[in-house]
């Protein structure tokens, strides 16, 4: 990541870092500087002091070879040699000689601190104002005698604006030097200072990165640095790395998770103690005829406001037990559900999870099937207690009524045939159920051979019935099953075609290929038709449309279920389509072989 | 105002639940279900009474804005409807027992279609109450003249039976109330999807055509 500079300028950490810096170099250059120009000072001072007390020495020496009065002139001639004023003071403190001003003109000098100083017999040194002259000068003063044996005092002086001006020049190259190096250094910090704030920066953002979930999108961190700040970011990638695998095993859980439960047939509720919805799965959506859409915390009477649903919740939520029952969910839809909800303790958070089972299928089975015992004893009761009416009343003497008991023998083996058509019917059912089970090998059945044997079987019945059969096919179409199973459903399909319709009407047999590519053999008639109520079950196990009509007819109520099974062993369908008063047409669909 | 919505919601299912159960008295000869829907007919009137307090409660705070104000007139209006289905089903539900006692005139064809119309036009005014859907309460305004029909081709029927067989009569008549009962429920149905339709929309499509 690239900063740009004024970025790195408003970063605080690197405000902060460069100001101490720059108090730091400030004050060490300062100080160092104050501390240089003040040595360079003493030293240049006690220069000057050193060769004033030299050219004291020297005119020591000379002043002993004096008398009084020649020392004004001697002074005045030293001066112009060494450029140090000369002053001779007595040691009263009256000034004998002067050599830049007029002796009269001075005062007593016998208290200036550095004649002070010689009068006691040591050397004087002081800095100051010269009151004579009005200008700063350096004083070293020193005890002398002149050649007549007179003790005095020897004092030179030079202005210290000559000391000054050298000192200056001293200063100035000092403080070059040091605003120099105080401008290194600080050129120094502040690039340092950049480096370390952006790699700081760089850390810094690729760990926001980490915290914002952007783990996949952030670009791997540069930090390469042999430092601390490298070892964090090492241990930074670590992290990230870490993170990276542990959000990616999450997330394939969670996408499992909802995986399986958005595939499961079961409906998945999951709702706080408020009844709001916590968590619900699309099954649980469609059964309760919600528009598909996320839950987010609503009230759970916003999806389902089935009462029984809603106080069997409330009463797990209550009871903290789990609870079974069956209710509609919607009773609109006609769906029932078996509901099995136990409560739900995540923590701080009470709820329920409810898990509905759809079992409207289930129950329309158990229907069909105690409907189908109920009907199996029916269906073999009627005739039996026929045949055994029949048979007792020709004991009881009908035998010998030769009126009637040819008759009665006639019924009673009619309805010995419908027993035995009934007994096979089923057991073709029931061996249809074991090929299923066992996988009966299959041929490849011409479809046009099978509808003309079926056509010799039901002939006679039409005959009979003057019923005309027409047969419209394509030749050459060809399915995978068991050809007598084929025959079988035609036989059974035609055979009630014939029975259900009037005289003079037609019963037609198509056959053809479906657009989808699949064999279609269709059976129509021009007959009674069937209600529409009764559509969806006449598949179903002697469900009879018209139970005595039926039976007139001699139908076992099996024929449609055993077609609709040999269609499925088939691989196809059937289907039906009616009008009542207008005729029904038959449609078997198959699977081209 | 939540809780208010969401008790509207519980008492519409109770309705729902028992217009469900008293045609299922009604064609499966059900006297479970109808005395089910009679015990729920009390339940739902004291809802009504729980929730009109309720809603004269919120009504009288103040500082209510008019999409609050609208709800609450909303509410009443729907609170109300939903007691009268629940007075209406339980109705059907006493004819059905009276039914239950004799053989049926003929086989219920038509009354189970308007009583499902019925029941769906009642499902899709509350969903359209709960997804505030002006487009599912206009389906529901739709309906109702579908329901009228049948219950016009419910009387014809039923006054041909009853010339035909004057023994049918008073079991004829029974099932005419069952009709007008089930007419009068989607009727109910047809306000709430007004209300809703007043709640979304602010217009009043109350009598126009």
């Amino acid at each position: 990541m690239q900063l740009s500079r004024s970025h790195t300028l408003a970063s605080p950490l690197f405000r902060k870092i460069l100001l101490s810096a720059f108090v730091l170099i400030l004050a060490t250059v300062g100080s160092a500087d104050f501390l240089m120009t003040r040595y360079t000072e003493q030293r240049e001072l006690e220069l000057v002091q050193q060769d004033l007390e030299l050219v004291g020495q020297i005119y020591r020496e000379r002043l002993s070879g004096l008398t009084a009065e020649q020392v004004e002139d001697w002074a005045r001639k030293a001066d112009g040699q060494s450029g140090a004023r000369v002053t001779i003071i007595g040691t009263d403190g009256a000034v004998l000689a002067e050599s830049r001003r007029e002796r009269g003109s001075m005062e007593n000098h016998a208290q200036r601190p550095e004649v002070r100083s010689a009068l006691k017999g040591g050397t004087g040194v002081a800095k100051r104002h010269s009151a004579s002259l009005g200008v700063d000068f350096l004083y070293v003063a020193e005890p002398a005698r002149t050649g007549d044996g007179k003790g005095v005092v020897l004092r030179l002086a030079v202005p210290l604006a000559r000391v000054n001006e050298s000192l200056r020049a001293v200063r100035w190259r000092i403080l070059r030097a040091s605003l120099a190096l105080a401008l290194l250094a600080l050129i120094a910090a502040y690039l340092y200072t950049r480096t370390l704030t952006r790699r700081i920066r760089n850390i810094q953002s690729y760990a926001e990165g980490l915290a914002n979930e952007r783990l996949s999108e952030e670009p791997e961190l540069a930090e390469g640095g042999k430092d601390e700040l490298g070892a964090l970011a090492g241990s930074l990638r670590g992290m990230a790395r870490q993170l990276r695998g542990m959000v990616e095993l999450l997330r394939v859980e969670s996408e499992r998770r909802e995986a399986i439960l958005s595939s499961m047939k079961e409906g998945v509720l999951a709702v706080d103690e408020e009844l709001r919805v916590t968590f619900c799965n699309e099954a649980f959506l469609r059964a309760a005829g919600a528009a598909a859409e996320a839950p987010d915390h609503k009230p759970l009477v916003q999806l389902a406001r089935n009462p029984g649903f809603l106080s069997l919740l409330r009463q797990v939520l209550a009871s903290g037990d789990t609870v079974r029952g069956k209710l509609p969910l919607a009773p609109a839809s006609g769906r029932s559900f078996e509901v099995y909800a136990k409560p739900l303790d995540q923590g701080a958070h009470r709820g329920a999870l409810a898990i509905l089972h759809d079992i409207t299928e289930v129950e329309r089975l158990e229907r069909v099937r105690k409907d189908f015992v109920a009907n199996v004893s029916h269906e073999l009761r009627t005739p039996l207690a026929a045949i055994r009416g029949y048979a007792e009343t020709l004991l009881d003497g009908a035998l010998e009524d030769a009126e009637h008991n040819r008759q009665f023998l006639e019924i009673i083996r009619s309805n010995a045939i419908r027993l035995t058509n009934i007994a096979s019917d089923l057991l073709v059912l029931s061996a249809m159920e074991q090929d299923r089970a066992e996988q009966e090998p299959a041929e490849a059945v011409e479809v046009q051979s099978v509808v003309e044997a079926a056509l010799r079987t039901v002939e006679s019945a039409a005959r009979v019935r003057s019923v005309a059969l027409l047969i419209e096919e394509q030749p050459g179409l060809r399915v995978r099953g068991q050809r007598f199973r084929l025959e079988q459903a035609l036989v059974n399909l035609m055979d009630n075609a014939v029975k259900f319709s009037r005289a003079g009407a037609t019963v037609k047999v198509e056959s053809g290929m479906t657009t989808e590519g699949m064999v279609a053999i269709r059976v129509s008639d021009e007959g009674i038709g069937i209600p529409s109520e009764d559509l969806p079950r006449i598949f179903e196990r002697f469900y009879r449309v018209d139970k005595a009509r039926s039976r007139e007819a001699g139908g076992t109520g099996l024929g449609l279920s055993i077609v609709k099974h040999i269609a499925e062993a088939f691989g196809g369908t059937v289907r039906v389509e009616s009008e009542l008063g207008k005729g029904s047409a038959f449609t078997l669909t198959f699977p081209a072989a | 105002m939540e809780e208010l919505q969401r008790r509207l919601l519980e008492m519409g299912g109770l309705v729902e639940a028992a217009i469900h159960g008293s045609v299922q008295a009604l064609a499966q000869r059900d006297g479970e279900a109808a005395r089910q829907v009679l015990e729920s007919e009390e339940r739902i009137n004291r809802m009504e009474m729980e929730n009109d307090s309720l809603t004269i409660g919120l009504l009288s705070r103040a500082g209510t804005d008019a999409g609050g104000l609208r709800l609450l007139v909303a509410a009443i209006k729907i609170n109300h409807d939903l007691e009268r289905m629940g007075d209406l089903a339980a109705n059907i539900a006493r004819r059905a027992l009276t039914l239950m006692e004799e053989p049926p005139v003929k086989p219920l064809i038509d009354i189970p279609r308007m009583a499902q119309l019925a029941e769906r036009m009642v499902g899709q005014s509350l969903d359209a109450f709960v997804q505030r859907d002006a487009a599912l309460a206009r389906a529901v305004l739709a309906d109702d003249d579908e329901v009228d029909g049948l219950r016009d081709s419910i009387y014809q029927e039923l006054a041909r039976f009853m010339q035909e067989e004057p023994g049918t009569v008073p079991r004829a008549l029974n099932l005419l109330f069952v009709a007008r009962n089930l007419e009068r429920i989607a009727d109910h149905a047809t306000n709430i999807a007004e209300d809703v339709l007043f709640l979304v929309e602010g217009i009043d499509v109350r009598h126009t055509g």
